[in-house]
């Protein structure tokens, strides 16, 4: 496999578990009785973006490594 | 680049070589997917809601059921005459100049504005928890400022090429795809109540309908709102995303066995999930949270008058206005599933981002198609030397679709008005299938449509119906929008002798003046009958009287249409399947049509 797959492979795959960690371990800002407004922390978004990003960027190399071979 | 005095058909085929055919058919199964799970999954099904009720769910199988008849009709034409920017062109190879400018404008005008509105879909979203951005789910100034940065950096990734785009797509489509099964799946788990489907309120509001009526049941308003969901609520809107595999089968490798296997696959994906998400969404509401009564479905609709101060502010209840703005993170966080809600409040970015990524390159494709039959100056058929991108289309793109915040300052305000002009445009797929049999038989057909003598005609009575249920008024602004494009902006173009095409000739009126008609006769029609209008024809006669037009329509369409030039060049030429310059192209199936 090329090498710059493979980095890119293994960054990206660091940021999956990183955003699925810290996503899973962010809770809500606050509780509010009305459920609907309860208030979200914005740093689990983030998370959440990271998580999505290093999803795709992984899926993304794979593809291209396969399809190399 | 090219001889600027050459014939635009043989200009137009050296520009489509040189466009990439790196596409296989999992990457357009990926792009109509992309294209279908975008932001309509994040507001649609919300959206039918108010208007139908539970009966909601069968709007979608409808929506899915109509397109699904259209899809299988440009199945036929992708695969025959793959191209670029392919569904605009249709109209004028069946239809000559006239007919080609009128379905050219509208399908232009529908994918430009749908980046503006994925880009809308992710500001409101963020609203939630940077609350300066909307008011209600009407952007503020700040939020489309930040809609046009999120569409200048898609500019981008555009820019760069056909290849990363498709490849970071297809990721981005299995995201796309876990999130809205993973919420089903939980939302029905921990929060799913049976009851919410066959409810009872009785109106104490003129504005959630007439004061002392009771509405009930799967269906509480009637059959008539069903219908008007599938056009007004998003629903159509979402499915439309099947056209990605026609607008990019200039750049597939196989696109005769890709075409239809991507587009019917992906509605009949997007069928089975939506439905579920309807459902879901359907039975987890808790009405006493939102500040509504329960069984008032009508009252869900934020833009209500009810809810709006004298100066357009939202006064409404607080709940209300949450779960509007971000219907499936704002339930998942109401049932305490807090990794779901973050990460649903993450996919508002990358759900809608990935359909404006998609449709960002449909409607530079578009605009590409458009200059390939003399439409628009040549400079928009130039393909970028290096990264084999039509430039100028992919600028103008990203430039027309900023105009677009202006009139439609929200989600749920543009799209029937999307909805509206790209089902109008996909109206001639099924005359030109039957055009095409009689007048190219020379052309070889990869995808055969079986029983095209039934399926032409329902697809163009189901793409009527979708049009005619988007109503009163929005109608009348697309009839306003086309004819603009007909009456002003074709003048100029003809007269600065940026446009080649002389659409007012003879021969393109006699082909194409159904059109401008059929569209006049259409609008008629929501202004007297019971979608939006004054119910001078009532329901459901109105639907009956719409069926009978468009089977007129249909047939009028069909005897209208004629070899055009540009069939008439594509055989001569010999050009119907395009070799890439790079080589890449695969064998052509040998499949006449009988």
């Amino acid at each position: 496999m090329n090498s710059k797959y493979l980095i890119g492979i293994v960054i990206s795959s660091i940021v999956l578990v990183v955003g699925l960690v810290l996503t899973a371990i962010t809770p809500f800002q606050s509780v509010n009785t009305n459920p609907y407004l309860t208030v979200i922390d914005k740093n689990g978004v983030v998370y959440g973006v990271i998580l999505g990003v290093g999803f795709i960027a992984l899926y993304t190399l794979l593809q291209y490594a396969y399809e190399e071979r | 680049m090219v001889d600027e005095s050459g014939n635009i058909e043989i200009i137009a085929e050296k520009s489509d070589r040189k466009l990439r055919h790196k596409l296989g058919t999992i990457d357009l199964l990926f792009l109509s997917l992309g294209g279908i799970i975008g932001s309509g999954w994040l507001f649609a099904a919300y959206g039918a809601s108010y208007v139908a009720g539970p009966g909601a769910i069968i709007s979608w199988i409808i929506g899915g059921v109509i397109v699904i008849f259209i899809a299988l009709n440009y199945s036929e034409l992708g695969t025959m005459i793959p191209r670029s920017g392919s569904i605009v062109r249709y109209g004028q190879y069946s239809h000559g100049n006239l007919a080609g400018f009128f379905f050219g404008w509208a399908y232009f005008l529908s994918a430009v504005s749908v980046p503006a509105i994925e880009a809308e879909a992710v500001v409101t979203y963020a609203s939630s928890y940077y609350p300066g951005l909307t008011n209600g789910v009407v952007l503020t100034g700040t939020g489309i400022l930040f809609a046009a940065l999120l569409m200048i950096l898609f500019f981008f990734l555009n820019y760069f090429g056909v290849r990363l785009m498709g490849k970071t797509n297809t990721g981005m489509t299995w995201w796309k795809l876990v999130i809205p099964f993973s919420t089903v799946i939980l939302l029905i788990a921990v929060g799913f109540n049976m009851g919410n489907f066959n409810l009872s309120y009785t109106s104490t509001n003129s504005a959630f309908g007439p004061v002392g009526h009771t509405f009930s049941g799967f269906f509480p308003y009637g059959f008539g709102p069903v219908m008007a969901a599938v056009a007004v609520s998003g629903i159509v809107f979402s499915f439309l995303g099947f056209r990605q595999g026609l607008d990019y089968a200039g750049e597939a490798k196989n696109p005769q066995k890709s075409i239809p296997i991507a587009t019917v696959i992906a509605v009949v994906i997007g069928i089975i999930l939506y439905v579920l998400l309807q459902t879901a969404l359907i039975g987890s509401l808790r009405w006493g949270s939102l500040g509504v009564a329960p069984g008032n479905w009508h009252g869900l609709d934020t833009s209500l008058g009810v809810y709006l101060n004298g100066s357009g502010q939202y006064i409404g209840p607080q709940g209300l206005s949450a779960l509007a703005g971000a219907p499936f993170a704002i339930l998942a966080q109401s049932f305490g599933l807090v990794f779901l809600t973050y990460v649903l409040f993450a996919d508002a970015y990358i759900s809608p981002s990935g359909t404006l990524n998609v449709y960002l390159g449909t409607s530079m494709r578009t605009l590409y198609g458009l200059g390939t039959i003399g439409f628009l100056p040549r400079a928009f058929i130039k393909v970028h030397e290096r990264w084999r991108v039509p430039v100028a289309p992919l600028l103008a793109s990203l430039l027309i679709g900023f105009i677009f915040f202006i009139p439609f300052p929200s989600w749920y305000k543009m799209v029937g008005f999307i909805t509206s002009s790209t089902v109008f445009t996909y109206m001639v797929g099924g005359p030109a299938v039957r055009i095409f049999r009689k007048h190219a038989k020379e052309l070889k057909r990869p995808f055969t449509l079986a029983g095209s003598k039934i399926l032409s005609p329902l697809a163009f009575i189901g793409a009527s119906l979708i049009v005619y249920w988007t109503g009163w008024p929005i109608d009348l602004y697309l009839l306003i929008a086309v004819y603009i494009g007909i009456f002003i902006v074709y003048p100029i173009l003809y007269s600065l002798k940026l446009n080649d095409k002389k659409i007012f000739d003879r021969t393109s009126v006699k082909a194409g003046i159904w059109v401008p008609i059929y569209m006049a006769i259409l609008t008629f029609m929501t202004y007297i009958g019971s979608f939006g209008g004054k119910s001078y024809i009532p329901f459901p006669w109105d639907l009956v009287v719409v069926v009978i037009i468009s089977i007129i329509f249909y047939f009028w369409a069909v005897y209208s249409g004629y070899r055009t030039e540009e069939i008439d060049t594509i055989i001569k030429e010999n050009s119907q399947f395009l070799a890439s310059d790079e080589g890449v192209f695969e064998k052509e199936p040998d499949k006449g049509v009988s």
